[in-house]
């Protein structure tokens, strides 16, 4: 039967006849491109004339050149002396001493303290007025003494933890959206959406539907997306018809044709709230590639996870905070706070990082969650940039024994990313990690688990999301969700192709190269 | 790409838009409908060069849609190595024959250029030089070709043997699912 099966399979191939095959496209719309060329050039120019203004003045002047070259050289002790990850510091050091002309004015200007001060005064307003919303700590009984550290080190960073919340893991966009879909047709009072890139296309149609319907029945709809996510994706008229329906709709750190520093500040969360009873969060941004409706790098693998309990509060005040700070208005939180306890399984506790809460609680997150494991550790992520306290961190969990494992995609979104991303995986092949490049698909799944805990958000494993963006995961050790995302590993590890040594792209000269000089640019990735 | 007009109805239906080889069409309409797709429109008209648009649609809740939807993409991929191997068997060869051709034509034209004194600067004997690399490096453009070519060409070959079994596994496969989803019922939820 065996032997029957595999002649027939041949007789197939050979049916194929190789000289009249097909190419098969699906749509791919390239709006916004022009858009943001036409931004980036602007921008560029603007950089290039200060720069020859900034030159054609200074070299007027004959001291100038050993006064840079002193105030650089203080810039890089500067550098060595901050918290700042070591390859950041090696860039900056390099950048200084090698653009010693100009390179204290973009050190100096670029930090945080000086470019973004105006919003952070504005963050710790927010803050400090919101303070009396914050939910109560309650003590977290019955959990693992792992579990326990991880919740303490989330407490001692502004995040309860809640155990009366049910969780419900999604292995794909599609179904994710089904079910978020599925809750705002029942909204009753209100719906918050927050994600980096909202997009036109077949998904956004089905929420206009919907969230329109919802606003002529009085459910207050408000929409965050991201400036530089959602710039040029978005068009004026989808825009318009949003405002037309009664759909707040606002832009955080919007791009404009300036050269900036806060370019690169960005809102990467994704949120959804409703009725203050469900929130979801994960990976997926709206757009249709996130559900396989329009085909970009491959088969695109995505998680969500859908939250009912009383964690929905801290989600749906991360939302608020953040819509005070892009619509500058003060009101109420409590009437959207109200704790829905549901029956809950394990512990979960929803957090956020970024200028707001505080950079290093995304890292720290990931960073226990390794530690702490010492039988699994099960990774997915997009982009593999790790810092290198991470990167030992996994090393030597590996060689400890855990059987840690990490899925990348096999089909990049950004080259030079990928580079990167595969260089720093295969790098960890000697230490025993076991690296997995999932068969002609781009992996966006932001999601780690050990046999303790799981997390699941927009959080990728790379330098921006632990210290540039605006992230948001969840933290959570339910059985039934964990082991439906133990589930959704296996089923993955059986589409991936494992990295070998023998079949490690860092064998390839041009590979080596290439990233030798891409990881000078890692913290930017 | 431009969207076909045809009442769609997405709260039902998944679509899917393709412009594929008129000579496949049949062939693709069996391996889509292998995956749980029904074509519903093909436009053979201002066919440019010799294909055809067409338009799938699929039940929006389809069982095992996820598994279904990383077949397509294997069936795709395989689909186009097979054509991007009728059309250009040995690509690395091409390109170093153009490369090649390119620079002996340019060392070739500047040293008969400077031997007829077209071009003052360049010494009668650096002309002679060039004609000799010119026509050494078409040789050995021309000796490196031809000895690769064939390498290059079972190699593609059997890429499109491999992609052909590929594409037959996802059949069988996608099969199996599709009997599933009309043993267990149809539609999720």
């Amino acid at each position: 039967m065996k032997g029957k099966k595999i002649a027939e399979r041949r007789g197939e191939a050979r049916k194929h006849n190789f000289g009249k095959a097909v190419k098969i496209r699906t749509e791919g719309k390239g709006i916004g491109v022009f858009k943001t060329l036409f931004v980036g050039v602007l921008v560029l120019l603007q950089l290039a004339l200060m720069l020859l203004l900034f030159l054609g003045v200074s070299l007027s002047v004959q001291w100038y050149q050993l006064v840079a070259l002193i105030l650089s050289l203080l810039c890089c002790v500067h550098v060595l002396s901050t918290d700042k990850t070591g390859q950041t510091k090696t860039v900056w050091v390099l950048f200084l001493v090698v653009f010693f002309y100009f390179g204290y004015l973009f050190y100096v200007f670029s930090s945080e303290d000086i470019f973004f001060a105006g919003a952070k005064r504005k963050y710790r307003r927010i803050f400090s007025r919101t303070k009396r919303f914050t939910p109560e700590y309650t003590e977290v009984k019955g959990v693992s003494e792992t579990v326990c550290g991880d919740c303490t080190y989330l407490r001692n960073a502004g995040f309860a933890a809640y155990t009366a919340t049910e969780t419900e893991y999604f292995s794909s966009g599609a179904r994710f959206f089904d079910d978020v879909l599925s809750e705002i047709s029942k909204a009753e009072k209100f719906v918050f959406i927050e994600f980096f890139i909202i997009s036109d296309g077949v998904l956004l149609n089905k929420f206009y539907e919907i969230l329109s319907q919802k606003a002529a029945e009085g459910v207050d709809v408000r929409i965050i997306c991201d400036g530089m996510g959602s710039h040029g994706t978005l068009s004026y008229k989808t825009r318009k018809k949003f405002a037309q329906a009664g759909l707040k709709l606002k832009f955080f750190n919007r791009i404009v044709p300036r050269f900036t520093f806060a370019l690169n500040l960005r809102d990467h969360r994704k949120i959804v709230v409703v009725d203050g009873k469900t929130a979801y969060t994960g990976g997926c941004n709206l757009a249709d590639e996130y559900v396989n409706q329009k085909r970009m790098h491959g088969y695109w693998k995505d998680a969500g996870l859908r939250l009912r309990g009383d964690a929905v509060q801290s989600v749906c005040l991360t939302f608020l905070r953040q819509w005070e700070f892009v619509c500058g208005n003060e009101e109420d939180y409590a009437p959207y706070l109200a704790a829905q306890p549901c029956r809950g399984d394990g512990v979960v506790v929803p957090y956020a990082g970024g200028t707001d809460y505080g950079r290093g609680v995304c890292k720290g997150v990931y960073a226990n969650v390794i530690a702490g494991a010492h039988k699994k550790l099960y990774i997915m992520t997009p982009y593999f940039v790790p810092d290198e306290d991470t990167a030992i961190l996994l090393a030597q969990k590996a060689a400890s024994g855990t059987d840690v494992r990490i899925i990348l995609p096999e089909v990049p979104d950004k080259s030079y990313v990928y580079c990167v991303t595969v260089d720093n995986a295969e790098r960890l092949l000697k230490s025993g990690v076991k690296v997995y490049k999932m068969r002609r698909a781009f992996v966006h799944s932001k999601v780690m688990l050990s046999e303790n805990c799981a997390v699941v958000g927009s959080v990728n494993l790379d330098l921006r999301s632990f210290y540039n963006q605006f992230e948001n995961a969840v933290y959570f050790s339910g059985e039934k969700a964990m082991r439906n995302v133990e589930e959704d590993f296996e089923k993955t590890f059986s589409a991936c192709t494992q990295v070998t040594k023998e079949n490690a792209e860092s064998n390839k000269l041009i590979q080596r190269i290439s990233a030798g000089i891409l990881r000078i640019f890692s913290p930017l990735m | 790409m431009q969207k076909i007009s045809l009442k769609r109805d997405y709260n039902n239906f998944d679509y899917l838009d393709a412009t594929v080889k008129l000579n496949s069409l049949e062939e693709l309409k069996a391996h889509y409908a292998a995956l749980g797709w029904e074509c519903v429109y093909f436009d053979c008209g201002k066919s440019v060069k010799k294909t055809v648009r067409a338009v799938f649609r699929r039940p929006h809740n389809i069982k095992n849609k996820d598994e279904l939807q990383l077949l397509q993409v294997y069936m795709e991929y395989a689909w186009n190595r097979i054509d991007g191997a009728s059309l250009n068997p040995c690509p690395k060869t091409v390109a170093a024959g153009l490369t090649f051709g390119a620079i002996s034509l340019a060392a070739v034209i500047v040293g008969v250029c400077a031997v007829l004194s077209v071009i003052a600067a360049i010494p009668l004997i650096w002309g002679c030089v060039l004609l000799g690399a010119g026509a050494l490096t078409a040789a050995a453009g021309t000796a490196i070709c031809v000895k690769y070519c064939a390498k290059e060409r079972a190699e593609t070959q059997k890429a499109a043997e491999s992609a052909a079994r590929e594409i037959s596994e996802v059949y069988y496969r996608a099969e199996a699912l599709i009997k599933d989803c009309a043993d267990g019922g149809e539609n999720e939820r």
